[in-house]
């Protein structure tokens, strides 16, 4: 019922396709950050880090205190650490010993990160001579919030883990194959011009979803599918399985994937 | 407690699996390193990229989101990183790191014979300490220098993700703009494929893809409603047949219909509104109805885009049922632009 209700309303609608702009004075801090390019791969994953960035600035105005950037400040947390590790005895001491050792871990892959190499024994002299001999170029600062969250969702992941002693599923526990998702299973039908395809392709790409897209323009044998499929010769067509979508439809987008 | 137990088991399917004991312990902790050993070396700056599924991918969080997990452990896992990058937009590679350091440390002390139990207390220590200890670290930033922002944007999104000096200065100028309010909710990012437009820019004020019902381009100072629903008349409740006896009865029922168009018009021309952002669909006699009053509809706008314009603007959004309870605001202007050759999200049918 609810299929044919839409199909309903989407032949009534010859309405324009068009964007809206609601102009304030600025004060309103609303905004939309344009990014212009010829590959749409590079421009989705620029999407992507672009709303990155903006979360990592919206996490700096709540909490505007910085930290030396990452590879630092977990060293002095480390060592700081190992210091307090003095106060406790028993097997806690080896676990807050061993908490020490997993954040100077991660400060050494960070200088790996970096392109150094981990140098062993690298203390934090040398750390702060690479700071300033501008490995990274400039300096380097991150909100306190980064830190904090690292810390606070891996122990208390960690805890959880640990705390598990049974482990139930439904099908298979240990996999052997890799990477693939449940690619394959979906398909696009695109033309080169039309935005709405773009969308379409940014949108799955932006839920990690993995699909085979066929070039209708080019491609007859793929026109033919679609148009057996569908029933028409608009683009973007997207199969999920058995399903058909015409058009962008974020919603039954959402609804099969 | 027994009657439980046995409940529990006859959930257990036979083409499930279980593993219980020590061994899951064992088990949970290789299949977290295993994930430990995809992301590590994408970490930092300089790290490599790897390709899943014919794709290039750079950042933990999207090779954590292609891969997906597949024994539960590694689907927690790969959740938490998600969590972490929804909040911070960083440090995704990191946390599923620290995560691993903390069980691989864990794993060396439990086979040297500590209780599970002793190390979760003291992590839950440590981490507090720790906490504790960043706080002394943090230092007080001014949020409106331009080049601690700049600074800050490099060393999360530095060279590996390239995000280019065009791109620092679009993000630390908005940033600026409102400083300790900067609300990146009220930011939408958008792509656009093109040969001489190549680089990043940004454009003030709210921007929403829909089809709104007129052949103006541009409308100044409006006052916006903003309503999350239908614009359609209820329906009767009884479904109730007409007989066409009569052209007495015809005109009548029409008339019942039109009186109900007539007051939900009257309705949405009473809030002062001259645009209305909808959610939901209009019906067609409402709009002629609207068209007439020289008040623009825009109905299908999706539920996320007219959220941001509710916070950017101030305007509530409401109920159906419920506009006169609301109010309508300001803006400066609207523009409307079409997206061409595409009709309703299809393009070239």
């Amino acid at each position: 019922m609810c299929s044919r209700a839409m199909t309903a309303v989407w032949e009534e609608s010859a309405e324009r396709d068009m964007m809206i702009t609601i102009e304030t004075d600025g004060t309103t801090g609303a905004a939309e950050v344009i990014i212009g390019g010829h590959d749409q791969n590079v421009l989705d994953h620029r999407k992507a880090d672009i709303d990155s960035a903006l979360k990592l600035l919206g996490s700096f105005a709540d909490d505007h205190r910085v930290v030396p950037g990452a590879a630092l400040t977990y060293l002095e947390l480390s060592k700081k650490l190992r210091r307090r590790a003095l106060d406790v005895w028993g097997p806690e001491r080896l676990a807050i010993l061993a908490f020490s050792t997993a954040l100077s871990r991660i400060g050494m892959s960070l200088v790996k990160g970096f392109g150094d190499d981990p140098l062993k024994g690298l203390d934090m002299d040398r750390l702060e001579a690479l700071e300033a001999s501008g490995i990274k170029g400039e300096a380097s600062v991150e909100p306190v919030s980064v830190p904090r969250t690292v810390m606070n969702t891996s122990s208390e992941l960690a805890a959880s883990i640990l705390r598990i002693d049974d482990v139930i599923s439904a099908g298979k526990l240990h996999e052997s194959d890799s990477f693939g998702g449940g690619g394959g299973n979906v398909t696009v039908y695109t033309t080169p011009s039309c935005p709405w395809c773009s969308r379409v392709k940014s949108y799955l790409r932006s839920k990690g979803i993995s699909f085979v897209e066929k070039d209708v323009s080019s491609d007859m044998a793929a026109a033919q599918e679609m148009y057996s499929i569908s029933g028409q010769m608009g683009t973007p067509v997207t199969r999920i399985g058995s399903e058909v979508i015409v058009g962008f439809d974020q919603a039954k987008l959402d609804r099969l994937t | 407690m027994e009657d439980a137990y046995i409940d529990f088991l006859s959930l257990l399917k036979q083409n499930m699996e279980r593993e219980s004991g020590k061994d899951a312990r064992k088990n949970n902790l290789a299949e977290a390193l295993e994930l430990k050993r995809l992301v590590e070396t994408s970490f930092g700056p300089k790290g490599l990229k790897k390709m899943i599924d014919g794709a290039v991918v750079d950042k933990g969080s999207r090779i954590l989101k292609a891969y997906g997990g597949k024994h539960p452990v590694q689907k927690m896992i790969v959740d938490s990183a998600s969590q972490v990058e929804k909040e911070i937009g960083d440090a995704t590679t990191a946390s599923v790191l620290l995560t691993s350091f903390l069980l691989e440390e864990a794993k060396e002390l439990i086979e040297q014979g500590v209780n599970p139990s002793a190390i979760i207390s003291g992590y839950a220590k440590a981490s507090g300490w720790a906490m504790e200890d960043l706080e002394g670290i943090a230092a007080d930033a001014d949020p409106t220098d331009m080049e601690l922002v700049r600074d800050i944007l490099k060393t999360s999104f530095g060279e590996k993700n390239d995000l280019g000096d065009d791109t620092l200065d679009v993000l630390s100028s908005l940033f600026l703009l409102k400083g300790e309010d900067f609300d990146p909710e009220l930011i939408r990012v958008s792509t656009e494929k093109s040969h001489d437009k190549v680089g990043t820019r940004f454009v003030l004020g709210c921007r929403v893809d829909a089809s709104p019902d007129t052949e103006l381009e541009r409308i100044d100072n409006p006052s916006i409603l903003l309503v999350k629903g239908d614009l359609k008349p209820r329906k009767t409740k009884l479904d109730v047949e007409f007989r066409l006896e009569n052209v007495e009865s015809v005109r009548s029922a029409v008339k019942a219909e039109d009186s109900a168009m007539d007051h939900l018009s009257e309705r949405i021309r009473s809030t002062g509104a001259s645009l209305v952002l909808t959610t939901g669909e209009v019906d067609d006699r409402i709009l002629q109805r609207m068209d007439r009053e020289g008040i623009v509809m825009v109905p299908k706008v999706p539920e996320e885009e007219l959220k941001r314009v509710s916070k950017a603007v101030g305007a509530p959004m409401l109920d159906p049922n419920d506009i006169e309870r609301g109010y309508t605001v300001k803006v400066d202007a609207v523009v409307f632009e079409s997206d061409d050759g595409c009709v309703g999200g299809v393009c070239g049918a």
